[in-house]
């Protein structure tokens, strides 16, 4: 009879780290299937490439998969001295075809396939093996691996094409949507922004160019729901992430009116729900608290649309996830003592929120203003008047509006080039004292009909005039 | 977080019963206790032995002689000195039904003391403790028996309802309660039919079914679940005293015949030729019960004392049934699977009942400071981290490291 001492508990769950990076590869296959279509089989069947080009974004992500996995390997024998057995056990557990297999799902297709594998060396080396391997890195190692490649090789992507495939060359044109967004001149409209593309479901779909697995929408939602159900990716993380991009592009939208669509085409555009299913939710580079993954998450927000706001890039998630891959020690910090103290989390929400709400409406203001600021120019400004022209019918209305205690008292005109028939209606109808004398609730004066256009000129210097004076 | 759903592993043991009441030896443990009869000395049944430093009693559960002090396992698998009692098979059932109608506070503190009654649910703590107190509303009556295979509870509250009943109505009178709460878990048809009529009759005395989920027996979950409140320490705070049943069937038979804490209920299940439900005299070794009763079902095998989750496992049969251990299980196909590096998933932070990060106690391992900012000692080492691990980690082994560096 032989008893066994071993410590307990006695019973463990079925669960294990292979089921779970399993079931994260199978949640990618219809991504993957889904770039074989779009820039492979479509291209073949308009006849834009041969059998080859058909198959090369299989070929693509499977060259950047195989070679971290060889990378690794070699690092572990050389460096590592692993030999035979433990070389083999070290393969099993270290999940090293992960990365690469990300960093070609993140890139363009476009990518020359040896800078695709410079990148996936880069992700292994540099993003994983130098903190000590799989589990030890600070930084998303896939992420590691395209930052630089993107910021050092993307002018010989550009040459080559960019995120456009050869069929979307003839179809679409020459920029994915958020690049097209930075084209605008201010914010965009419909127009400019989606019609391009098609509408708002070809974003969903993913017939959109864009990089190999970040363009079909309806996939990583079907993909995120299977991680979550099995409990693979720590499901706060994307949620809150895409929760907060769309309430801050929604205020910004709001603010210029627009509608649904806007925050829609900002979630559907670009990186960001590939980003927030499978690159923020990275089980080693992600808080291991509930209460830290919702800070993080608010914070990849805040900061992602800062980044599309704010700065040249056009993305802003890959920067996003990496910035704040930086903070997850201390964000496990708040999140372990707000555990037992609740009343910890309130502070750092509070900021949260102050942030998501003062950034979208300062973004969505610095938009309007640019926009209407156009047809308004000051030509002079002293604490007692204010000269400035504003465009009407036959050109710019240039007139004096006199100030005393930051309220408009008079207002002269000086030069007009408006049909004297209708502008003798403004006059006539007393306009501009109903202007002055209702300037706290301007928006509400009613303009002179037979003369709009002339009138809400007026109207408009007399808000321009206001706005200024309150900066 | 309330809590992991288990495989239950209880119908194999549910409304079995056996008896082993007259074993040749009996050994009770030395320790810090006084003794109060040498080597030599004759004992009777229920005599006190050894004088415990809260002032309880420990009673020889037979007749017989103290013929040695021998060196025996505990059921921790701690080597310890033990007070062996050889067995005359002499004893008479000599207990008499007393009049308990008017008993007062202090008569019903001062029996449970002589008579050694302690906390049955795992700790063994002396009950009078619990009881000296004048602060108390609410009796919680716990027969959730979260872990796996145990049944020994269930089987105490569905064979001795009545006796349970009437000691609950006895500590209602004494203690002027607004009620008393039986809390069994949910799915429990037979047992819920057998309680059922009892609260009927008795308006202050409640029935309340909880989820099937571990750690749900333990005080902390149970309080929090059935009076949506959190104490620090001891449930006394607020006004709540938190009992298990077999404890409470020890206090009937405590109040009524005046008997000491001499025979408990032990669940013998897992990979046992036969698994059952023995009483047994406190103090037997279990080696003799083994042999008489059942044997496994496989020549290796991992002897575990306590539930699966919260037992240990020991190195030999050949230990003594003490009045804390509630079951033996043996199982045959446990393995210890090789940890891999954690993926910091957070599932260990995610469950854990006492709201510990798990997985930060193991980053911070030599860091006292900040294993003190963790709480590392709320643990109640109840083993959900190391189950739920996805990379097979053993991290209560880090906790009760922590916890012993923390101390």
């Amino acid at each position: 009879m032989k008893f066994n001492i071993l410590k307990g508990p006695f019973v463990k769950s079925k669960n294990s780290t292979h089921k779970i990076m399993n079931n994260l590869l199978i949640a990618l296959i219809p991504i993957i299937l889904f770039s074989f279509y779009k820039n492979g089989i479509v291209l073949y069947l308009n006849d834009k490439t041969d059998l080859y080009g058909m198959f090369y974004p299989l070929i693509f992500v499977f060259i950047g998969t195989i070679t971290t996995f060889i990378v690794e390997t070699l690092y572990a024998y050389i460096f590592l001295k692993k030999r035979k057995n433990e070389l083999i056990n070290y393969i099993k557990n270290s999940f090293s075809l992960i990365p690469g297999l990300f960093v070609s799902l993140v890139l363009p297709l476009n990518t020359p396939l040896e800078i695709l594998v410079f990148g996936c060396f880069v992700a292994t080396i540099i993003g994983k093996m130098i903190y000590g391997g799989f589990g030890k890195n600070i930084f998303n190692p896939a992420l590691i691996g395209c930052l630089f490649v993107v910021s050092t090789y993307s002018s010989i992507i550009n040459t080559n094409g960019g995120y456009i495939n050869k069929y979307e060359l003839d179809t679409i044109g020459s920029a994915t949507p958020l690049t097209n967004v930075k084209l605008q001149e201010g914010i965009g409209s419909y127009e400019t922004l989606v019609e391009p593309y098609g509408t708002l479901e070809d974003f969903f779909f993913g017939m959109v160019p864009g990089s190999v697995g970040e363009t079909c929408s309806f996939l990583i939602i079907l993909a995120f729901f299977y991680l979550m159900f099995k409990r693979v990716i720590k499901w706060k993380i994307p949620v809150i992430y895409v929760g907060t991009v769309f309430i801050m592009t929604y205020i910004i939208g709001s603010i210029n009116d627009f509608g649904i669509w806007y925050p829609l085409f900002h979630i559907l555009s670009g990186g960001l729900l590939f980003g927030a299913v499978f690159m923020a939710t990275d089980p080693v580079t992600s808080p291991t608290t509930s209460v830290g993954q919702i800070i993080y998450a608010l914070f990849l927000g805040i900061l992602t649309v800062l980044f599309r706001f704010n700065t040249s890039a056009p993305e802003g998630v890959l920067t996003s996830i990496l910035t704040m891959n930086m903070f997850v020690m201390l964000l496990d910090k708040i999140g372990s003592s707000s555990k037992i103290a609740i009343d910890k989390i309130i502070i750092p929400l509070l900021i949260c929120i102050a942030l998501i709400v003062g950034i979208s409406i300062n973004i969505g203001n610095k938009y309007n203003k640019e926009q209407t600021d156009t047809n308004f120019n000051i030509i002079e400004k002293t604490d007692n008047y204010y000269i400035a022209t504003q465009k009407g019918n036959g050109g710019p209305i240039k007139a004096k509006l006199y100030i005393t205690n930051a309220k408009i008292t008079n207002i002269e005109i000086l030069e007009h080039n408006e049909t004297p028939s209708y502008y003798k209606l403004v006059e006539d109808s007393n306009y501009i004292n109903k202007l002055i004398n209702n300037q706290e609730n301007i928006e509400e004066v009613d303009t002179v009909s037979g003369a709009t256009i002339s009138s809400s000129a007026l109207k408009k210097l007399v808000n321009n005039v206001l706005t200024d004076m309150e900066r | 977080m309330m809590g992991i759903r288990l495989t239950k592993c209880k119908k194999q043991t549910m409304n079995k019963i056996e008896e082993y009441l007259n074993p040749k030896y009996v050994y009770f443990k030395i320790d810090e206790n006084e003794m109060l009869k040498e080597v030599d000395d004759k004992v009777l049944k229920g005599e006190k032995i050894l004088k415990t430093k809260f002032d309880t009693f420990i009673h020889s559960s037979v007749s017989g002689k103290i013929v040695d002090i021998v060196e025996k396992l505990d059921y921790q698998n701690k080597k310890c000195k033990f007070l062996k009692i050889e067995n005359d098979f002499k004893e008479k059932e000599k207990y008499k039904e007393q009049d308990i109608k008017k008993i007062t506070k202090d008569e019903f503190i001062e029996n449970l003391k002589n008579n050694g009654i302690v906390g049955l649910g795992g700790a063994g703590f002396p009950t009078y403790i619990k009881y000296n107190t004048d602060e108390a509303k609410t009796l919680i009556i716990n027969a959730v028996e979260c872990e796996p295979y145990i049944t020994a509870d269930y089987n105490n509250l569905f064979n001795h309802t009545k006796e349970v009943v009437e000691a609950l109505k006895i500590i209602n009178k004494i203690y002027k309660l607004d009620e008393i709460i039986i809390a069994i878990k949910v799915g429990n048809r037979l047992l819920k039919e057998k309680v059922i009529p009892f609260t009927r009759k008795n308006n202050n005395i409640k029935l309340v079914e909880v989820p099937n989920l571990y750690p749900m027996g333990w005080e902390k979950s149970l309080v929090r679940y059935i009076k949506h409140t959190d104490y620090k320490k001891l449930p006394i705070e607020k006004n709540i005293i938190v009992s298990n049943v077999s404890t409470i069937y020890a206090i009937y038979e405590s109040l009524k015949f005046n008997k000491p804490l001499i025979e408990k209920v032990v669940t013998l299940s897992g990979d046992f030729k036969n698994s059952t439900n023995v009483k047994v005299k406190i103090g037997t070794e279990f080696k003799e019960l083994k042999e008489v009763f059942k044997d496994y079902n496989n020549d290796e095998i991992t002897l575990i004392t306590g539930g699966p989750m919260m037992g240990e496992s020991v190195s030999s049969d050949e230990f003594i049934i003490s009045n804390n251990l509630n079951s033996v299980i043996a199982l045959k196909d446990v393995k210890e699977e090789d940890a891999i590096t954690c993926l910091r998933c957070g599932k260990c932070s995610d469950n854990c009942p006492a709201k510990i990060c798990p997985v930060l106690v193991k980053d911070n391992i030599n860091d006292k400071d900040e294993l003190k900012r963790l709480n590392v000692g709320r643990c109640i080492e109840c083993g959900i981290c190391s189950f739920i691990c996805p990379s097979k980690i053993n991290l209560r082994e880090y906790l009760r490291k922590a916890k012993k560096k923390v101390k």
